[in-house]
Parts: structure tokens; sequence; C-alpha cells
């Protein structure tokens, strides 16, 4: 308070320096916490690695006891693959990509939070010592069916070894569904997401959204695939994009829906 | 003023706001969506993302720009009492206007559903591109009017004092013609012959670099504009006078210095970049903090001179004093709300920033609620009370239903917390930013049901309805104020600027031309390394899709 007696000019200078002072000590004390977290807790974010191969396909590796490798393939909107089982005690190496547009990746809980883009690799690391569910999120808007596109990791104390569904068939019908988009919207294993499960949909009776209803047979199957605007099916938004294929690629999917009881 | 500038800054303000409309209708409508009140892709024919879009472009491009181009001529031609290039003016009103209609245009059509940040090789039409390029280069055209007056009043005033408000608004402009060269590029350059089809793919880490070199100082000129009405208008509707006006100058003179140099904060999550040079930038991104807290500072110390001499006393008695609710200075509390709004805007800055500890919180719901106490907090509520009080200045009308007006920032301020108290709670919780949550998180029918985001999506959604509230009501005071009539026989209208508390020597921070060198080198510094092995990379160019199909625009054709 003995700076009141000084004339305005010198009492506002020193406040204002003390001022300055305590700004640049609390910004160096935040810059030193920082490298104390880098340096003595080695947390880390993304870097770069040129020298990386980009996966195609999602994968599970087994690494050793309890060591897995999880290559997650970010795509138009679901993760390759959709389900992961390991057990307590693992440590998880999970590589990154994206097979089309910017997606993101975090395991919820969990550190690992990384931004999944088209042909680069990126890298998390986790360990898992609590049994329970992990959900993993996309966060980052991946277009219109962002919103469903998630997985999750379940680690379990009833399994030895890891285990994974939602990876790619090597089925030439089910390649072809994928090829052509038909799979970011419609599973293969009973679940509901933008638009019906392909799995146990032959034969069904559609309700159409202006009240009439139509078997799912090969001719209806044939017009959703290429006038889907002219049939919209009730309970589900009007979204699918006309598709132009071939008749013979219609048939080669009408029989895979047929076979998927 | 000139009848003619006077026409475009009216303009400027109005055609905004009348935009924002829009803009924050579909803001009441996302937590609506996001609490699983609404659960459907769309809603009265706009679609969730493309609602998204139009608020992120409408509310943080084309309001906060045009809202600083206004603010400029209109401090610009009265502080260095000169008339400006109407050919200039006119020019840059025209191609903003231009370029925002062409992108509002293909954001209502559907065809640039691609969110405000358009990362590619999600494809919006080259008109949506084109329409941001000529929106970008329409508000350059501003600067470039300013500049011949600056250098002219300079030539006739030797040794004096350049006005304060003149030095931010060239800071903000200086910052925007740095930050903008290289996002005009990714537009101009790899975008538009990309969705033109000219080009097969696009390399996306460049992109991504190249926004995010724009979009954190993009922040800064969303703020700057503000923190000229916090020194130069403030202190005077507080009852007092600026505490330091050399801090002022410091202060902007320091953004301009470390406003490029840090985007890469914004990419802490991104894979391609070295881990090292995101370490760089992150000291660089916390020295903003120094220029930050000296404004703090010096503002607090300016509402403690003001109360003073208000009556006010004591150690923390003297806030008493302040004229929260003066009907003479109804401006006060929307520059007074912003400040406590941006503390915590502030505060979460600096955890966002802070490297590692970005991991927990990256792309959750989490930086919405950041960034809300920012550019929705100081920004927003300064945008809306300069420009009812421009408008209404302008065109000699008093402003109607002035308790009305004085309630607005205040529950603005309400809504804006509970809102962002509701995001942050969800982020930390792992909700994601940009998602139709009630389609299936919050949907309890869905798969992906996660009734723990209840709570925190409801109590956003409460205070975004709080907001909108609010912004109902500065419609019916703006509109009431506009359909008043004109007053007579006033004296010409001049924004009342405050003093400065005492004669300061700023023969430091007088000339632009060493700062603006100095930040041109920590530019190339930061970024020269990180960019060359971007540039240099083998990374697949990834070619364009549109968001409603997993199926590459290439192939359809």
């Amino acid at each position: 308070m003995a700076s009141s007696s000084l004339p305005p000019q010198e009492r506002v200078s020193r406040i204002e320096k003390q001022a300055l002072w305590i700004a640049t000590l609390f910004t160096a004390l935040t810059i030193a916490l920082i490298a104390y977290s880098v340096f003595a807790l080695h947390a880390s974010v993304p870097t770069c690695m040129p020298n990386m191969p980009v996966f195609k396909h999602g994968s599970i590796i087994k690494h050793g006891d309890k060591n897995y490798e999880v290559d997650f393939l970010a795509r138009m909107w679901r993760f390759e693959p959709s389900k992961v089982v390991v057990p307590v005690g693992s440590t998880l190496d999970v590589a990154v990509t994206s097979k089309d547009v910017t997606h993101g990746f975090q395991i919820l809980g969990t550190d690992v939070n990384l931004m999944a883009l088209p042909f680069v690799l990126t890298t998390g690391h986790v360990h898992f010592d609590k049994p329970g569910i992990y959900h993993i999120v996309c966060h980052e808007y991946c277009g219109a069916a962002h919103q469903n596109m998630n997985a999750l990791i379940e680690v379990s104390n009833q399994v030895d070894d890891i285990s994974a569904e939602g990876l790619p068939s090597l089925d030439a019908a089910h390649a072809l569904a994928d090829a052509k988009g038909c799979l970011a919207c419609h599973s293969t294993d009973g679940t509901v997401t933008v638009g019906p499960s392909f799995k146990g949909l032959w034969g069904q009776t559609s309700q159409l959204a202006d009240g009439n209803t139509r078997m799912v047979d090969a001719s209806f199957i044939k017009s959703m695939i290429l006038h889907p605007e002219a049939t919209p099916i009730k309970g589900f938004d009007p979204v699918m994009p006309a598709q132009a294929l071939t008749d013979d690629e219609i048939d080669q999917l009408t029989t895979y829906i047929q076979e998927l009881q | 003023m000139q009848p003619s500038l006077r026409a475009i800054i009216l303009t400027e303000l109005l055609v905004p706001l009348a935009l924002l409309v829009f803009g924050a209708y579909h803001g009441v409508l996302q937590v609506l969506y996001r609490a699983g009140a609404i659960r459907a892709t769309s809603f009265g024919g706009i679609d969730y993302y493309q609602g998204l879009t139009a608020h992120g472009v409408i509310n943080a491009i084309v309001l906060t720009t045009m809202f600083a181009v206004a603010l400029g001529h209109a401090l610009v031609s009265q502080e260095l009492e000169s008339p400006l290039s109407i050919f200039g003016a006119g020019l840059s009103l025209g191609l903003m206007l231009i370029g925002a209609v062409m992108a509002a245009a293909m954001i209502f059509l559907g065809k640039a559903t691609v969110l405000y940040t358009f990362y590619p090789p999600l494809k919006a039409h080259p008109i949506f591109y084109l329409g941001l390029a000529l929106f970008i280069v329409g508000s350059w055209i501003a600067l470039f009017t300013w500049i011949p007056v600056y250098l002219r009043w300079r030539k006739s005033h030797p040794g004096q004092k350049t006005p304060l408000a003149v030095v931010g608004m060239f800071a903000t402009f200086i910052i925007w013609q740095m930050a903008t060269l290289p996002v005009a590029y990714e537009v101009l350059v790899m975008l538009l012959p990309w969705s033109l089809g000219w080009t097969p793919g696009v390399n996306v880490v460049l992109s991504r670099t190249l926004f995010w070199f724009f979009g954190h100082p993009l922040v800064y000129f969303w703020l700057l504009p503000i923190y000229v009405l916090y020194y130069t208008m403030l202190p005077r509707l507080a009852g007092g006078k600026l505490f330091s006006d050399f801090a002022g100058r410091l202060s902007f003179m320091a953004f301009i210095v470390l406003s490029c140099p840090l985007g890469l904060h914004h990419q802490f999550a991104d894979p391609g970049i070295p881990a090292s040079w995101k370490a760089v930038q992150t000291v660089l991104t916390l020295m903003v903090a120094i220029p930050s807290m000296l404004t703090a500072f010096t503002l607090a110390a300016s509402l403690e001179h003001a109360a003073h001499q208000r009556g006010g006393s004591g150690l923390f008695g003297w806030w008493k004093a302040l004229p929260y609710f003066s009907h003479e200075n109804w401006l006060f509390p929307y520059l007074f709300c912003g400040l406590v709004i941006f503390l915590f805007g502030g505060i979460t800055g600096i955890i966002n920033a802070s490297y590692n500890m970005n991991s927990v919180i990256h792309n959750t719901a989490w930086i919405p609620a950041h960034f809300h106490l920012t550019v929705a907090g100081p920004v927003f509520l300064g945008i809306l009370g300069m420009s009812l009080f421009l408008i209404t200045g302008l065109l000699n009308k008093p402003v109607a239903a002035i308790p009305t007006a004085l309630a607005v920032p205040y529950i603005w301020m309400i809504g804006t917390f509970t809102f962002s108290t509701g995001l942050f709670i969800g982020g930390l919780r792992g909700e994601p930013r940009r998602t139709n949550l009630g389609l299936t998180y919050l949907n309890p029918a869905s798969p992906s049901y996660r009734p723990d985001w209840w709570i925190s999506t409801h109590i956003g959604a409460i205070g975004g309805v709080i907001m909108g509230f609010a912004i109902l009501l500065y419609f019916v005071v703006l509109i009431r104020s506009l359909l008043a009539p004109a007053r007579v026989n006033v004296a010409p209208f001049t924004i009342p600027l405050s003093e400065a508390y005492h004669d300061e020597n700023v023969a430091s921070v007088r000339n632009f031309t060493p700062w603006v060198t100095v930040a041109v080198v920590l530019c190339v510094a930061a970024y020269y390394v990180p960019m060359r092995d971007i540039i240099r990379s083998k990374y697949q160019p990834a070619p364009a899709y549109s968001p409603g199909s997993a199926v590459p625009l290439a192939n359809v054709r």
C-alpha cells in the first residue's frame, strides 16, 4: 500500500510490471508442468511415422501373452473390427487409419484419442487392468450416418485370448456389397443401423411410408437399388442413394441377401 | 460520416444479423437433437449436419467478419478524421455479400454439408469454395482502404500517438491477412480444382495443416475487435478511464506476433506431424496467455478505477458500484458479461492447448463448451451490443425497450454457462461433438444408447434454449428500435471512446513493421519443417466423397 503515495504514472507502471511478471510466471509454470508430464511421465501425442505401411483391412495380431495389436480400419460408417474381446491384463497397441474420409477414434475412459485420416497411419497404446466394456466412438463428422459409427472393446476375465467381430469376409458377394457401399448402412448380423439389416430381410413384408406393403423379393430388391426414392420405407429416413448397378451385380446381391437367413 | 459509408456499415451490420435468425434457430435445434428431444436426421426440411454447417458459417464466419469490417470502417474514419474510399469499401462489401450468398445457397440446397471446417475428402459444391474465397478477399479489401488513410495521418501528425482503436483494428486485420493466405491457398489451389474433378485427390494432412494455420488466428480475429471495444469503450461506459493505454498497444502487438505460429495445437491428435513440432507450438500457444492476462488485468484495473469514481470503495466492495443496469449506459453489461464469460473461456483454452492433456477432451463436447465461452461469450455479446449501438446511432434512432435490452446479456450469460456446463460434463464422459446424438446415443431404441449422457445433454439443452430466448429478446429490441421514428436535431453520431488514465511513452509499440517482421519469422520457424515434411510425404491422395455415400464420387460417375 506504500505505492499509493507515488504519483499515478509511476504507480501504474509498477503495478503493471507486477501483473506482467505474474502472467509470465504462470505461463512458465504451465509449460514446466507439461515438460514434466512429457519427460518424466512419458505422456505423448500422435506423431509422424513416414515409413509405416498402411493396412487395407482391420485385423487382430498376437504379439505375445496378453500383448496384442489391433488394426482398426475406420470407414463410412463403422470400424473394422467392430468388437474386440481381450482378457483382463491385456496390453493393446492400436493402429488406426481410414479407408475413405476423416474419422475420429477415441477409446472412452483411456488416453487413446486419435484422428483417422485416409491412407495415413496413427497409433495408440493402452493397458486394460479392469474388466468392462470400453466404447470406441467416431468423434469427427464423417457423413450422414456419423452418429452410427462406434465399436467396443470388451475386457473380460472369462476369456484367455483375443477375439474379434466385424472383420472382413472373404466371400465374393460380401465383398461386392462392401465395394458398392451397401454395408455402410445395412449390417449383415441383424443390427438395424441407418437401414434394415440384410440378415433375415428376405421374404419379410416391408411397410412402406405410404401405407402399402411389399414383400422383399428379387424385384423389390432391384427396385430399391435402382430407385430407392420411389418406395420410402416406414421407420427409415429416405436417405438411400440410387445405385447404378448391372443386372449381374443385382443378381449377386439378391442371392447374398437370400442366403443371409 | 460520408452517407455512402454509413449505408455500407449499416448493410454490413444488418445482413449478418438477418442471417443470424437462422444461425441461432439452428443452435437451439442442435441442443434438442443432441438431447434426444428430436430423433430424426432432419427437422423442418433441414438436415442436422446441414444446419450445423449453416450455424458455423453464418455465426462464426459471416457475422464476425462483417462486424469486424463495419467496426473498422467506423473507427478508422472517425479516429483518423478522414473519409474512406467508397469504391474500396463498396467493393469489399459487394464481394463479401456475393461470397456469403454463394456459400449460403449451397448450404441450404444441401450441396455443402461439410461443416464450417470443410475437411476433405468430404466434398462440397465448387460454388461453396468459391463463395468462401470471394468472401475472404472482400474482407481483405477493407484493410486496403484503411492503409492509405493511416499513412496520410501518420505523415500529417508526426510524433502523435495513433489512436488506440485504430491500432486495434489494424492489428485485427493484419492477423487476418496473415492467417487467411494459407486457407486461400487450400481453398483455391487444392479444393476448388479437386471439387471440379480436375485433380484426382488431395493431401489431407496438408489441407488440415493449412486450415488450422488459419483456424486458430481466426479466433483472435473474432476476439480483437471486442478487445478494441474493451480497451476503448468499456472504461468510459463504466464511468472512468483506461488504466493503461500502453498495455493495450502492447497486447495488440503481441497478438500480431503470436496469433499465427501455433495452429498445430488443433492437430495434437493428428497423424503425419512430428510430436516435437507440436510441442514447440504448444509453448508459443501458451505465451498468448501473457497478453490475455495483461488485458484482463488492465480491464479489471480500469473497472476498479471507474467504480472508485462512482463512489465505490474497499478491496472488493467496489464491484457493487459499477453501472450494471444503467439505462444511459445499456451497452455496459454487453461488454461486462462477455468479459466474465471469457474468464472461463480463457482458462479452458489453456487446458486444451496443454499438449497431452488434450487427449482427454479432443473432439468431445468439451470443445464446443470451451469455444462458446469465447466466440459465443465476449465476441457474440460484443457484436450484439455494438451492432445495436451503431445501428441506432447511425440511424439517429432511440434504443427501444431498454429494460429488455439490459436483460439480454444477463440471460445470455446464464444460458451460455448452463449450456457449457452440460457440454463440459458430457465431454469429460466422452460425448462426441458434431454428432446427431438423438438418433443413436440418446435414443433408447438404438443399440448404441448411452444413458450416462442423458444428464449432460439435457443440461446443455436447457442452456441452449435459454440462449435462444435471449436472442429472441434481442431481436424484439432491434426490430422495435428500427421501427421507431428517427430523432431530429441531434448532434452527429460519434462512438464515445475512453481517455487514458495517464500519458505513457509508447515509442516501442508505435510502428507495426518490427512486430509484423517478428511474426513472419516466427511463422516460418514454427511451420517450415513440419510443412516441408507434409508436402514431401508420399500419402496416397484422397479421392472425393459426398457425405451421403460410402462410395467415392469418382466411382459414381
